[in-house]
């Protein structure tokens, strides 16, 4: 146990260092940034002292081993938009991010289980019907566009609920749902087919042999192996949703990490974007990590 | 003996699966008793239908495709073909249990022994958790599990396959039926695994006097601990008597074909017999008789009629032309009979 | 050369198969209502674009702004018109190309990268896997999505651009299948008797292991081509990817956003377009794969 949690650390450290490295450079070798932050007429010393303040008139190697060193102390530099703290800003907006994303999860989780569940046992009928009907249309649906229509029902057409903007419960509802339809059908449809598989086993004609009501067996003995599988895809759906939420944050004008990114992106705020980046490495990897301990946990058939 | 009430009585059963053409009957015809503490033996080859009686008896045929499309079932008197599935569900691991052939895919691999045993204790009876767990320790102990306070605590993949059947074995027994389903129950275990497993099953019918239902495939199995035997071919039975009748004097061609290609472990011969070609599938059965197309002595009439059930005394029953038009043949030689008073006397 | 012909025959039985199965897979089309439905959408989306000159209406960036925001079927433009008064439908005709250009190209590309990626990985192992596997892990730890947005704020707008940046981002999927099955084929009899005739390594690897990956990467790439027409538009839509005039629908949509309140139909209609093509490429997907990969798909 102890050596796969050590194992999967320094593996961890090795993605993220190189994840960062491979931003780094890119990001530096797409050009510089002082002529984009600078007007085009400020006087040449203007831009020797950007440069040398923000460390660009060192050569790139010199400029990587100082971010490296800088990283690891959590020191991204100053946001060349704002003055501030760039690993400040991100952890600023983290928050609002895991919300919406860890509400996107409960929901899609809490609504599609239920679907793919029913419509397994009740293969072929029309409920199952209309619920393969609702997963394969769920999954063409890109979400920035269900965003902008559910703006333009809820927010334009009927006034009940807000565009955007973040604060209150009432303003997570759109954005909510529109990050949470893809994986609704995504996790719809796979417990559905885990399903229909576990309830072939012959360990079901067991339960079956022994008298055990329809119900129990479906959400117990056949729902918890469904669920091994399921649990994965679940967690490592966390990973896709905080890629997702940057698309539904610009939509929605949702305060979070997402639309910093962009904001910073379009301004070549690049200590922002690197911090920003860090931090979606780090919980990604780390989402993993925690797939990989929950599977052992929940899976009694392995022993680490 | 007429005003007894035999524990299963199965009446002219028919099974039948749909497909996307017309349904498709698996079992034809079927009738056969069983009484109190009886053991009976259906045997067959795979594809015979064997399995599929035994599931419509427990009411666990494929759904939706299998059904039984005529004929009764009576358990103790009482029609239970047809049953609604709540009904259906009071007798399933209570009066009738049923184990299964792959003791290593029947268990829940995610639940541990102790709450799978549970399961049928919680349907059937009113006991407390701590009378459940009393019960199930008993139990395993009865079926020769050792240490079965730290077992009901494990998963069944820490286990062995002769350990699982045990377990199935003891999860049938948990609520005490009046009848035991035992579908091919060694056929995946070893040698001597399967031996310890059919000892265990003859002590259950002795000591509770539990009704067995034996399906296999193996005729040495059957020899074994079975009181009668039903021989199964293309979902018809064939030949039903008793377990000594059978090997003393089989009359149908496939009884004795399948007698002959038993193994023998006294003596050895130097090939084993076998029944040329395979059981038919139920949308190719040949006309007359569906054993006709591998039978050495079928007739002209054989494969234009369907052979009549001929009884030939004490409970004994064969469907066969040749037996139909008064014997004048013995078509059993005389040196394969030997052969099986040996397997029987081993 | 006797034992070579082996592998040959292998081969050459394979080729002979697969033009049967071509032709029993159509037949099999023609029989399911959802594929047929899905092939149907995508021959019509490949139809409309090849031919957009033709079919579209009105000239596509041709500005009129005394015909702006005309509600659809006003003024002889079925789906109304847009800020600029250019015709939707003219544009959404003209928008096919891009969705297509993307979900044939990139697709291939990356497809061609991955494979080429995964067949090394897999065939020579060693450093060499580990170094290129080691890759694949850093681009996955990242949102799909984020990554095509990142390279593409780098490298800068436009359809290249952000066809490069699709390809850079995607052919890692390729990399990880095409691995794990040249690990599996490698071990194969006919692989083995190669190596034991001395056939050349670039023999093996062409003559008999490439076209044993036949359908994973049809499966895959299948799947690929909606991501990806998807990914395009979400990136338009940012504002990183394909600019204005050009039309696609991901800017369209962007562009219409601003006018939510008062002219419904930009958004509606290109994102419309995108959902139907989606649909139909996801449909025909999963016939493919249940055809194709029956074990793997019996309930999906």
């Amino acid at each position: 146990m102890l050596d796969f949690i050590i194992k999967r650390v320094i593996q961890t450290v090795i993605v993220i260092f190189l994840a960062l490295t491979v931003v780094f450079f890119l990001i530096r070798l797409s050009g510089d940034p002082t002529v984009l932050m600078l007007p085009p007429d400020a006087p040449p010393e203007q831009y020797e002292e950007f440069r040398k303040q923000h460390g660009f008139d060192q050569p790139l190697h010199i400029q990587y081993v100082d971010f490296i060193k800088n990283s690891v102390k959590g020191d991204f530099g100053d946001s060349i938009r704002m003055g501030t703290s760039a690993l400040g800003l991100v952890v600023e907006r983290i928050p609002a991010t895991f919300q919406l994303a860890l509400t996107a999860l409960t929901l899609s989780v809490v609504i599609a289980i239920p679907i793919g569940v029913i419509s397994a046992y009740k293969r072929n009928s029309l409920t199952d019907r209309l619920g393969v009907g609702f997963t394969i249309l769920g999954q063409a649906i890109p979400n920035f566009w269900l965003g902008l229509m559910l703006i333009y029902v809820f927010s334009v057409s009927f006034k009940m609920l807000p565009a955007g903007g973040g604060g209150s419960m009432i303003h997570l509802i759109l954005p909510t749902v529109t990050l949470a339809m893809h994986s609704v059908a995504k996790f719809a449809r796979f417990t559905r087919s885990t399903m229909l598989d576990v309830l072939r086993k012959d360990y079901i004609r067991t339960a079956k042999a022994s008298g055990t009501p329809t119900n129990k067996i479906l959400m117990k003995y056949a729902l918890k192996n469904a669920l091994i599988p399921l649990l994965t895809l679940i967690s490592l759906e966390l990973g896709t949703l905080l890629g997702g939420a940057v698309i539904v944050e610009v939509v929605f004008s949702w305060p979070g990490l997402g639309r910093l990114l962009m904001d910073s992106l379009l301004n070549r705020d690049f200590p922002v974007v690197l911090a920003g980046v860090f931090f979606i490495a780090l919980i990604y990897t780390f989402i993993n990590f925690v797939t990989d301990m929950l599977y052992a946990v929940v899976n009694p058939q392995i022993r680490l | 003996m007429s005003t007894k009430q035999p524990l299963l009585e199965i009446r002219n059963l028919d099974v039948s699966f749909r497909t996307q053409n017309d349904p498709l009957r698996i079992v034809h015809g079927l009738s056969l008793t069983l009484e109190q503490g009886e053991t009976i033996g259906i045997v067959g080859e795979s594809g015979s239908g064997k399995s599929v009686t035994s599931l419509a008896v427990m009411g666990l045929l494929p759904q939706p495709t299998g059904f039984i499309s005529n004929g009764e079932i009576l358990l103790d008197g009482r029609k239970i073909s047809g049953l609604k599935e709540k009904e259906m569900r009071k007798l399933r691991g209570n009066e009738i249990s049923m184990i299964f052939q792959e003791p290593m895919t029947s268990l829940n691999p995610v639940f541990t022994i102790g709450d799978q045993l549970s399961e049928p204790l919680k349907q059937h009876t009113k006991l407390s958790k701590k009378e459940r767990k009393a019960r199930i320790i008993e139990i395993l102990k009865t079926v020769g599990i050792p240490r079965p306070e730290q077992i009901i605590h494990e998963y069944p993949h820490q286990l062995s396959g002769g350990m699982r059947q045990r377990i199935m074995i003891s999860l049938a027994m948990l609520a005490e039926p009046k009848l035991l389903i035992a579908d091919e129950p060694t056929t995946a275990l070893d040698v001597t695994i399967q031996a310890q497993i059919l000892d265990l099953i003859r002590r259950i019918n002795k000591k509770k006097n539990t009704s067995v239902m034996l399906i296999t495939h193996d005729l040495g199995v059957v020899a074994e601990i079975c009181d009668k035997v039903a021989v199964m071919y293309a979902g018809e039975i064939v030949e039903y008597t008793d377990v000594r009748t059978l090997f003393d004097k089989p009359l149908h061609p496939y009884t004795q074909g399948l007698i002959a290609s038993m193994p023998n472990m006294n003596e050895r011969k130097g090939e084993l017999h076998s029944i040329p070609g395979n059981v038919p599938r139920p949308t190719e059965l040949p006309t007359g008789c569906h054993f006709s197309t591998r039978c050495t002595f079928a007739m002209d009439r054989c494969h234009k009629e369907a052979p009549p059930t001929i009884s030939s005394g004490n409970n004994h029953t064969v469907s066969c032309w040749l037996h139909a038009i008064e014997q004048k043949e013995e078509p059993l030689e005389m040196e394969e009979e030997n052969n099986v008073r040996h397997a029987i006397t081993s | 050369m006797s034992q070579v012909s082996v592998g040959d025959k292998v081969y050459v039985a394979k080729v002979k198969k697969k033009e049967r199965k071509i032709v029993s897979l159509t037949k099999r089309l023609v029989k399911s209502p959802f594929g047929l439905m899905g092939f149907l959408v995508i021959l019509g989306v490949c139809i409309v674009g090849i031919f957009a000159p033709v079919i579209a209406p009105f000239n596509p960036v041709e500005t009129d702004l005394t015909k702006k925001l005309l509600a659809p079927m006003t003024g002889g433009h079925l789906l109304g018109t847009d800020q600029l008064g250019r015709d939707i439908l003219s544009r959404i005709i003209y928008g096919t190309r891009i969705s297509l250009i993307i979900g044939i190209t990139t697709v291939f590309f990356a497809g061609l990268v991955g494979t080429t990626v995964g067949v090394l990985a897999g065939y020579f192992r060693g450093w060499l896997d580990v170094v290129l596997m080691r890759i694949v892990d850093v681009q996955l730890s990242f949102p799909f999505i984020l990554l095509v947005l990142i390279i593409n704020a780098v490298l800068g707008t436009g359809l290249k651009n952000i066809m490069i940046s699709l390809i850079v981002v995607g052919w890692v999927s390729y990399a990880r299948v095409i691995r794990s099955e040249v690990l599996a084929i490698r071990e194969k009899e006919f692989i083995h008797s190669c190596f034991a005739t001395g056939v050349p390594r670039w023999e093996i690897i062409v003559k008999h292991i490439v076209p044993n990956l036949f359908t994973p990467l049809i499966v895959l790439a299948s799947l690929q081509v909606s991501t990806f027409i998807i990914a395009e538009a979400s990136v338009s839509f940012l504002g990183f990817g394909v600019q204005p005039p050009t039309p696609a629908w991901g800017n369209m949509l962007n562009e219409g956003k601003n006018f939510i309140l008062s002219s419904w139909w930009l958004i509606t209609f290109p994102g419309l377009a995108l959902v139907i093509t989606t649909l139909g490429i996801n449909l025909f997907g999963d016939w493919l794969r249940d055809e194709l990969d029956p074990e793997m798909n019996q309930n999906r």
